[in-house]
């Protein structure tokens, strides 16, 4: 696997130990009641981001209708399930099989069985949904092009969000669940998510990858290159579509949702996801994923933040659109994807700085020296609440004034400390919450 | 007329397009400038009428004096001020040797303006008869009598000849004249007439190049500024075009022709210069120039 | 609403109104080559204000005359146009002077259509009943010779005048135009004005005979139908416009009629079909023009 052996060690290391933290939140979640939901909301929002990443952000086409994508997942995995414990009842008789699902809802506990259930239903519906991600994707996307092609997925969307509306079956008005009868873990989520991260990174970085790069590029050169366009446009939202359905799938395990919910507002819910993070940066949507999640479910419930932010998300997303198109229109990221290599020079010794070569107060180096040693510090002790978050703002204080150096290399070092301290402050608020909502319940 | 200084243009932050150009073209002259792709001719012509962005120290002074008819006069005055200037000195030569000089005496000459108002104008002539033409925005450049017609002619497809050809009078509101210059325009070029009610994108090449020369000089131009009008014509139609051209210069007009067609251009003009990766690297009359050794071994096919 | 051709009425006099609508997204778009997903608010707005004013003035000496109503229009139109203009010269302008891609220019169409709603939202989240000044009778004719009235003076103003001349210019080739002494940001302000009156003129006749209406009324109630129907006409194409807002009236107004076999539910899925159907076959509209994108 290409990727595999183009991260560097550094990278690698990194990247599992974050996995591992996630993994053990995930496990301990269990013993409270928000984390797990907010938890599953950011696997699987992260999964269906990516996925619309892969068609914008990388193929460059822009589709404002994954929420019918991810209906179709939803609805699919919800029918499945509804059959296959329909067709255990009548197998195994309907007691054993009762027996089994109230077992696997109680106490959170999922038996093996129930893991089986999920990942082959989830399986199933996601190539459901790219079998009609193809057909859509090979009737639009040859023609169309640009904000007609927007639209025009958007309609197709609304048409399946329509359709699901008029069957009970399918949803009706209030939808479809299957939440009561088995629900999936974060850790399920998690390893979903691993995987997708897997299977897109090869993709991507097979032929079929490079093909859809090219074509955001220049659609004619790559064309003129040999590349095939229409085909990997067809294949890209395919691939996407598997990925949406895969959300969606998940989505079934963790909450309830009506078919309405699924239509413009989904969409453009992801939309916003993916242009925050960054088109055609994976990382970024990610980062951008447990921002809105952290942001909805988390930031709206908080007793000190005014009731206006949950009542009018609109505006609020509306705004942070404009100033991203106005101000930073590649996102937070970019079309870089996050490295580590950020973390290792905050903490890489800055070249030695003569105190006689200053032409100015050796006050400000001190600062800066001492800025950068109590970030270190504050953010080993972070969790211990008084200590842990004086330092940091003794590095916060003495970052800002050795700021005022003119000496660029002071000026670096005191940047970092004062990053440091911030992002130390951060991950004692953070820790300090997640250590008690584990600990407490 | 227009005198271009130091003329530097950058692309992308990086990538230098002109360098320093200095250029002169003197009134009722024909000066081309030649030289191969991306030598930046193009870049020139719409870097004076602002269409791209110029770096910090470049001049291009268009000089307007001695231009002292009374549609200048109309032009910074408005047609009620005008009159009343006119009447007070009777010729617009006399208007403009007023509106110069530095001082203007305490007694007010004309009936009918204030003094306030006589400042004004006569600051704006001022700022008028030499302009910076780096520093007058895209769409303001025609009014001072600077026509472009860009390269690939870029007539208005969907609009009918007859359309392009009032919007290439635009700015102008006399409408009894601008029907007395069309008719003049379709005289010139009948073809456009037959076409006259035609989709302008609907025409060949060359008729294109015609309604785009002509759409320019509708606006009555000071200074016609002509880019690669050969480009992707059949070789009849160039000549037809070279001759247009010609014509047009024979009757008074200023005009400054950016060409790859080196050897036509310089049959034609009176000064050319040479462009060569955004520098001028050789000035002079066009008949040495096609002389040179240089120039032919590099642009004539010598 | 029972028969066929009581639906076939009810379908023109909504038709004439998203064509009115429609009018506005096509213009735009072909002068900017931007959907303005805002324009759906404007709608909002233009509602929400006649609204307002007509309930104050009920009470007045005006009553429920026809000045109510006329006095409401205007100060709709005057509002609508107003935050056009400044929707177009904070939002759109910068971008278009960055040179930012037409996605770019979507995607914060899509961020101020929010942003209004949002706001509406929170001033009047309850449903609100317009005051009936006309039963549905009149008001079938009077949105059928509106539409008509102003569908001939926009043809006019476009074809025969200088500005309107200068706006389809503008639409060919901004560079050229900029060369002709057009102030292009003049024209599309102007074009952003026009769209927004015409907006609120069609709300206010949606209206007029008592509809009930919430903040949705412009994203949801109307919503995407106008933009369906300009698109379908051929975006850039005025009478396609029309006939567009027409066919989706049409449509819409049958479905009605046939509700109790339920077809009415099934309006989306019939509409959007059609749409997807039509821009499959004819990817530029009904009477638009095939751009051929020259390598």
């Amino acid at each position: 696997m290409i990727w595999f052996k183009r991260m560097n060690k550094r990278n690698l290391i990194s990247t599992v130990v974050g996995v591992l933290v996630l993994t053990l939140i995930s496990v301990f979640s269990t013993k409270s009641f928000e984390l797990p939901k907010i938890l599953n909301l950011i696997f699987i929002y992260s999964i269906a981001a990516l996925a619309l990443n892969i068609v914008c952000g990388c193929l460059g086409e822009f589709v404002l209708g994954h929420g019918g994508f991810i209906l179709i997942g939803y609805t699919t995995a919800v029918l499945l399930m509804q059959q296959l414990s329909k067709l255990f009842t009548k197998s195994m008789g309907k007691v054993y099989f009762k027996e089994m699902l109230v077992y696997v809802v109680r106490g959170g506990e999922l038996h093996p069985m129930g893991y089986v259930f999920i990942i082959l239903t989830v399986i199933i519906a996601a190539l459901i949904t790219a079998v009609i991600g193809f057909v859509v994707g090979l009737i639009a996307l040859g023609r169309l092009k640009g904000d007609y092609l927007a639209i025009v997925t958007l309609g197709i969307s609304l048409i399946f969000v329509n359709i699901c509306k008029n069957f009970d079956k399918l949803g009706g008005g209030t939808g479809i669940s299957i939440t009561t009868t088995i629900s999936s873990t974060p850790l399920l989520n998690l390893g979903f998510l691993v995987a997708c991260l897997i299977l897109i990174l090869t993709f991507m970085g097979s032929r079929f990858g490079r093909n859809i790069l090219a074509c955001r590029d220049d659609n004619i050169a790559a064309e003129a290159c040999g590349v095939p366009v229409n085909k990997t446009k067809v294949i890209a939202f395919t691939f996407s579509s598997l990925l949406a359905g895969i959300g969606g799938a998940l989505l079934a395990f963790v909450q309830p949702q009506a078919p309405t919910a699924f239509g413009q507002d989904m969409s453009i819910l992801f939309l916003i996801i993916i242009v925050l993070g960054g088109l055609g940066s994976l990382t970024g949507s990610i980062i951008a994923a447990i921002l809105i999640v952290l942001y909805e479910n988390w930031f709206c419930v908080q007793s000190w933040v005014p009731d206006f932010f949950a009542n009018n998300p609109k505006i609020i997303y509306g705004i942070i659109l404009v100033l991203i198109m106005l101000f930073r229109s590649s996102g937070i990221l970019g079309k870089n994807e996050f490295t580590w290599n950020w973390f290792y020079k905050m903490f890489k010794k800055e070249k030695k700085v003569e105190v006689s070569q200053l032409n100015e107060s050796p006050v400000f180096y001190k600062f800066a020296k001492l800025s950068k040693i109590f970030g270190i510090i504050a953010l080993c002790l972070c969790y211990i609440p008084l200590i842990g978050e004086s330092l940091a703002v003794a590095g916060i204080v003495f970052g800002s004034i050795g700021k005022k150096s003119s000496n660029e290399t002071v000026r670096r070092v005191a940047s970092k400390g004062l990053t440091l301290s911030v992002i130390s402050v951060i991950i004692s608020y953070i820790v300090v919450d997640i250590l008690v909502i584990i600990l407490m319940q | 007329m227009l005198e271009v200084k130091n003329l530097s243009v950058t692309y992308n932050g990086n990538i230098k397009a002109l360098k320093e150009v200095n250029i002169n073209v003197n009134k009722g002259e024909l000066v081309v400038l030649i030289g191969a792709n991306g030598a930046g001719k193009t870049t020139l012509l719409k870097a004076l009428t602002g269409l791209v962005k110029v770096d910090s120290g470049s001049f291009a002074n268009l000089d307007l004096t001695g231009l002292t008819d009374k549609r200048t006069l109309n032009r910074f005055c408005g047609q009620k001020d005008t009159d009343k200037l006119l009447a007070a000195f009777e010729t617009s030569e006399a208007v403009f040797d007023f509106l110069q000089r530095a001082e203007i005496d305490q007694c007010n000459p004309v009936k009918g303006i204030s003094f306030d108002k006589l400042k004004r104008l006569q600051s704006r002539y001022q700022k008028y008869v030499t302009a910076n033409l780096l520093r007058v925005p895209a769409h303001e450049a025609i009014m001072y009598g600077v026509a472009h017609v860009p390269e690939g002619r870029q007539v208005f497809a969907n609009l009918t000849v007859q359309e392009n050809l009032e919007m290439g009078a635009y700015r102008r509101h006399n409408a009894i004249k601008i029907k007395q210059d069309l008719k003049e325009v379709f005289e010139r070029f009948p073809r456009l007439e037959e076409r006259r009610k035609q989709k302008a994108g609907t025409l060949s090449g060359g008729e294109q190049q015609m309604l785009a020369m002509a759409r320019a000089m509708m606006s009555k131009p000071k200074i016609l500024l002509l880019d690669e009008p050969s480009m992707g014509l059949s070789p009849i139609f160039v000549n037809e075009i070279f001759d247009i051209i010609k014509s047009l210069h024979e009757s008074g007009i200023t005009i400054l022709l950016v060409e790859q067609n080196a050897k036509a251009a310089l049959s034609i003009a009176d000064r050319a210069y040479v462009l060569e990766t955004g520098k001028v690297v050789l000035e002079g009359n066009a008949n040495d120039l096609l002389n040179d050794e240089n120039v032919k071994k590099a642009y004539l096919g010598a | 609403m029972n028969t066929l051709l009581e639906g076939l009425k009810q379908g023109l006099e909504l038709g004439s109104i998203f064509a009115l609508m429609a009018l506005g997204y096509s213009m735009v778009y072909g002068i900017v080559k931007m959907i303005n997903f805002a324009h759906s608010e404007f709608i909002t707005i233009g509602g929400f204000l006649a609204y307002f004013i007509t309930e104050s003035l009920l009470t007045s000496t005006l009553g429920s005359s026809v000045w109510n109503l006329l006095i409401a229009l205007v100060a709709a139109i005057i509002v609508c146009v107003v935050v056009a203009i400044i929707t177009e010269r904070f939002a759109y302008r910068p971008l278009r002077k960055k040179g930012s891609s037409r996605i770019t220019a979507l995607i914060t169409a899509i961020g101020v259509s929010y942003i209004f709603s949002g706001i509406m939202n929170a001033i009047e989240p309850e449903q609100l009943q317009f005051h009936k000044f006309v039963d549905k009778n009149t008001s079938f004719y009077i949105a059928i010779i509106t539409t008509a009235v102003l569908l001939a003076a926009l043809t006019f103003f476009v074809k025969k005048t200088k500005i309107g001349i200068a706006m389809r210019a503008v639409s060919e080739n901004e560079q050229a135009a900029k060369l002709m002494g057009i102030n292009n940001n003049f024209i599309i302000s102007l074009t952003f004005m026009i769209g927004s009156a015409l907006a609120a003129i069609g709300v206010v006749i949606y209206l007029l005979d008592g509809e009930c209406f919430t903040f949705e009324i412009g994203s949801v109630t109307i919503g995407l139908y106008p933009f369906v129907a300009a698109v379908i006409g051929g975006i850039g194409s005025l009478p396609g416009a029309v006939i567009g807002g027409f066919l989706i009236g049409i449509i819409r107004a049958i479905t009605q009629v046939y509700s109790n076999i339920g077809l009415s539910s099934w309006v989306d899925t019939i509409i959007y079909g059609i749409f997807v159907i039509i821009l499959l076959f004819k990817p530029s509209g009904l009477l638009g023009k095939d751009v051929r994108e020259k390598v």
